[in-house]
């Protein structure tokens, strides 16, 4: 594959890929903005390879994966000693006054990563790549390099905790 | 699809596009000055903390070896001052032998086999040996 349309087809994807980056580096935005950096680097200069065994997108989500666990191990001891809420706040502060949709969207978002915090983090990205990003419970399996039926029993037993914490979580709200 | 899995379907697309508004863009990422490469242990750095291991290595082994050498070459010793009655005995026997060595050779031999212990016991050297005669020796 040629390095332009490599280009466009990940630009393309960014969206989905920065929404994938944030789940694994666990909502922190300042680390899943490297991570991308650095899957985007490896992709465009070819040290990471597409053989095209596998759909672009499914791929791209494994080695953004791939450069997250490495950049976790590396930065572990770096990332304990910043504080994640002084950073998400500094973030949100340049940000324009918030759309009535978009209260309702965050309040929505904020409800659901609080309810995937819960889970284990297996289950987190194969209910992420299922429903969030509409990959096939085989794709997902192939992103996370396990068997399909690991993925499917992840699959099950994520979405019936996590409806449970949601019931219980709104049975608790006033 | 179940009315549950509905309800995740929108709180996923809630999250989706919350995500959307705050990623930054693709020319923002692209842009970015690149990631520092990891810092990789140079040569020397391999060599020093190679010599430091063996070094560690070598002073843990002989250490080791010195406290099992000590262990079983050199038992705790049992250090007791001898006893008074112990000193009396010994003085007892050297003027036992040295009256014995001024005897003439046959009766010292006899009295040294067949005279009585100190203590006051019979010897127990059979009756054979203490009648043995020695040959006088003949002075030039």
């Amino acid at each position: 594959m040629e390095h332009g349309s490599i280009r466009q087809q990940l630009a393309r994807m960014h969206a989905a890929a920065f929404g994938w980056a944030i789940v694994c580096c666990r909502r922190d935005e300042e680390l899943a903005r490297d991570v991308l950096q650095q899957a985007y680097c490896r992709i465009l200069a070819g040290e990471a390879k597409f053989a095209g065994r596998s759909d672009f997108r499914t791929w791209v989500f494994g080695v953004i994966r791939h450069v997250t666990l490495e950049e976790i191990g590396r930065q572990t001891r770096h990332r304990l000693n910043l504080s994640s809420f002084g950073r998400h706040v500094a973030h949100t502060n340049g940000r324009p006054r918030p759309h009535q949709d978009w209260v309702e969207q965050d309040e929505l978002a904020d409800r659901l990563h609080d309810a995937l915090a819960r889970l284990s983090s297996r289950q987190r990205e194969v209910l992420h790549l299922t429903f969030y990003q509409q990959l096939t419970i085989e794709q997902a399996a192939s992103v996370l390099q396990i068997s399909v039926g690991s993925a499917r029993t992840h699959f099950e037993r994520g979405k019936s905790a996590l409806h449970r914490i949601l019931s219980a979580s709104s049975e608790c709200q006033p | 699809m179940t009315d549950g899995d509905h309800e995740l379907q929108q709180m996923f697309e809630a999250q989706r596009l919350a995500d959307a508004r705050r990623a930054p863009s693709f020319s923002e990422i692209e842009a970015a000055p690149p990631p520092r490469p990891p810092q990789s242990p140079t040569p020397t750095h391999r060599w020093a903390a190679l010599v430091a291991a063996m070094l560690a290595l070598a002073v843990g082994g002989g250490l080791l070896w010195i406290s099992f050498d000590r262990d079983v070459s050199e038992p705790p010793r049992l250090v007791q001052a001898p006893s008074p009655e112990l000193h009396q005995l010994n003085d007892t026997c050297d003027a036992v032998l040295h009256a014995i060595r001024q005897l003439p050779p046959s009766t010292s031999a006899a009295a040294e086999l067949d005279m009585p212990w100190p203590d006051g016991t019979e010897s127990l050297l059979p009756i054979e040996l203490a009648s043995y005669h020695r040959p006088e020796r003949t002075l030039p």
